[in-house]
């Protein structure tokens, strides 16, 4: 295991932690609403909440996770891990006004940064949130000891905050059973008031 | 952690045992003797490069892996058949001795090395750290200092812990890699013999290290480049290599097949290097391998040193990105991306005749383009009537 995933899971403890304070729950299928989004899910989940952002899975991190990262303002990782500071100017930040690319660029580099390796985006696409323009790819990443693992990303900007959901599953079995419906999921992604 | 501190206290008990001999030259061939502390120093060292075999960010490519272990090879002499070279996908520059011959090139190195003389240079003296079992020494002083608390990384990674992260902290950084000044001047020396016996440009390690050392001056955040972190001096080693070479004279750069064993990879190194996000480094790092380039490296280097200034984004940095991409996609054989950003700036300048016609060049050059969907709706947006 290496630090950056020990990092990884000290946070995600801290967040199982931090959501016992909000209240996990299961989300069954159907309309979803969190933060200022709304979405329809044909799958069940688990929902682990945090401010901010939540982690929903349904076998289990490891098998399948969907983080949901709300309001990420300029000058915040991509992750929600730190803020930028003048002597390091340029990790994964998020800035308002970001192009499709460079939005897709950090959030792989900060799946990079988290200890995934061989991480690569395709298909770069736009991906309408109801009105809102936004983003789309996919992803092939591999884990530390070498598991391959397939993915899919969306991003939207909405008044100067990126909102981010990132898919990860391993290739073999539990990406391809899910692939569709989180796809569906996405397309129904909207902001609410 | 059980099955790593049982190693931890048998290496630790070897070592007392064996602490008072004096450390030969290794032999080709030779194996430690049973039970003894380099025995268990081999031990841990073979389940590393084990897990090593299997990481995902191993470099299989067999011309790639021949051609450096090929080099090595050349180097390292009747020793050839004691190493193992694996190439490790790290953007960083850094190469490393295991002492059981495990002998690891990031390719960060292989992205800055301009020619074959400098890549023999570098792993003859990673041969030296392993002919003068060097590592072997560092442990057995490790044990009676502090620094053993750095050796017991060693020991974590070969007792089955070690994964990615590890492998930057171990294999570069950390442990037993880090030599004592006096091995490092040992291995700078006998490395030099070792390449230049070869008949590689005795300069070689001059431009290396004066490069490396505008690299590290030029860096304005983050840790020191790994191989800064032990080694001589650099303005001393830089005076040690000088003289060297004065003394000795000429050689062969080996440029054309070190070009062309690297040439399949180099975008992918470029952009390496462009995902450290240490974009002060990366403009230099990437302007001295576009100073040296030949003609036909040139728009590659034109076009990844405007990215790390569009990237980079301090005052000034956008227009140098947009002068460099304009004349990227005017030099021979231009990296299909070079249009797609010339047409970005055309764009943003609000020609919009030039941006079209950059974005079909860029479409047509990579129609499976990764980002194909959005330069077609910028496509569209700029061609609907208004």
């Amino acid at each position: 295991m290496t630090p950056s995933f020990v990092r990884g899971a000290v946070l995600a403890l801290a967040l199982t932690l931090v959501a016992g304070c909000g209240g996990n729950r299961l989300q069954k299928a159907g309309d979803a609403t969190l933060f200022d989004l709304k979405l329809e899910t044909a799958l069940d989940w688990a929902r682990i909440r945090a401010p901010r952002q939540e982690q929903w899975t349904i076998d289990g991190a490891p098998l399948n996770q969907l983080m949901i990262l709300s309001r990420i303002s300029p000058g915040e990782h991509v992750f929600l891990r730190a803020r930028e500071r003048s002597w390091r100017p340029d990790g994964p930040w998020f800035r308002a006004g970001m192009r499709p690319d460079e939005v897709r660029d950090i959030v792989l580099d900060g799946l990079r940064g988290a200890g995934w390796a061989n991480v690569e985006g395709r298909n770069l696409r736009p991906a309408a949130w109801g009105g809102a323009p936004g983003l789309r790819f996919d992803l092939d990443l591999d884990n530390p000891t070498g598991l391959v693992y397939r993915g899919v990303v969306t991003a939207a900007e909405r008044d100067g905050r990126l909102t981010l959901l990132v898919w990860i599953a391993p290739a073999e079995h539990y990406y391809g059973r899910d692939a569709e419906a989180v796809g569906r999921m996405f397309d129904s992604l909207r902001f609410v008031d | 952690m059980r099955r790593v501190s049982c190693l931890l206290a048998a290496c630790f008990a070897a070592s007392l045992a064996w602490a008072a001999k004096p450390v030969a030259t290794a032999l080709p061939g030779q194996r430690p003797p049973p039970g003894s502390d380099e025995d268990e120093l081999w031990y841990a060292m073979e389940r590393a490069e084990r897990e090593l075999q299997q990481h995902p960010l191993l470099v299989r490519d067999p011309a790639l892996n021949a051609y450096v272990r090929g080099v090595a090879c050349r180097v390292a002499g009747d020793y050839c058949p004691d190493l193992r070279v694996y190439i490790v996908e790290q953007p960083w520059f850094n190469a490393s001795m295991a002492p059981n011959g495990m002998l690891v090139v990031w390719t960060g190195a292989l992205l800055r090395f301009q020619d074959e003389a400098e890549l023999a240079l570098v792993l003859g003296h990673e041969v030296a750290h392993f002919r003068q079992r060097h590592a072997l020494q560092q442990w057995r002083k490790a044990r009676n200092t502090s620094a053993v608390v750095g050796s017991i990384g060693l020991l974590a990674f070969g007792g089955g812990a070690g994964a990615a992260g590890y492998l930057a902290d171990f294999l570069g950084v950390a442990g037993l890699s880090q030599f004592s000044r006096d091995a490092e001047r040992e291995s700078d020396r006998l490395g030099f013999a070792s390449a230049a016996g070869q008949g590689y440009d005795a300069s070689a390690g001059a431009r290396l290290w004066q490069r490396m050392k505008d690299e590290e001056d030029a860096r304005s955040y983050g840790k020191p480049l790994p191989v800064f972190a032990s080694h001589p001096r650099t303005a001393e080693r830089l005076a040690d290599v000088q003289a060297a070479a004065q003394a000795h004279g000429g050689g062969s750069l080996g440029r054309p097949a070190y070009r062309a064993a690297v040439q399949p990879f180099l975008a992918r190194w470029l952009e390496g290097e462009l995902s450290r996000r240490m974009y002060d480094t990366s403009v230099r790092v990437i302007g001295d391998l576009r100073a040296l380039a030949g003609a036909e490296r040139e728009a590659t280097y034109t076009f990844f040193l405007g990215e790390a200034f569009r990237r980079r984004g301090k005052e000034g940095d956008a227009v140098r990105a947009q002068s460099l991409y304009e004349e990227a996609v005017t030099l021979p054989d231009p990296p299909a991306a070079a249009f797609r950003e010339h047409g970005m700036s055309l764009r943003a300048q609000g020609h919009r005749d030039g941006a079209s016609a950059a974005f079909r060049r860029y479409l047509a050059l990579a129609p499976e383009a990764g980002d194909a969907a959005f330069v077609q709706q910028y496509l569209s947006e700029m061609e609907t009537p208004r």
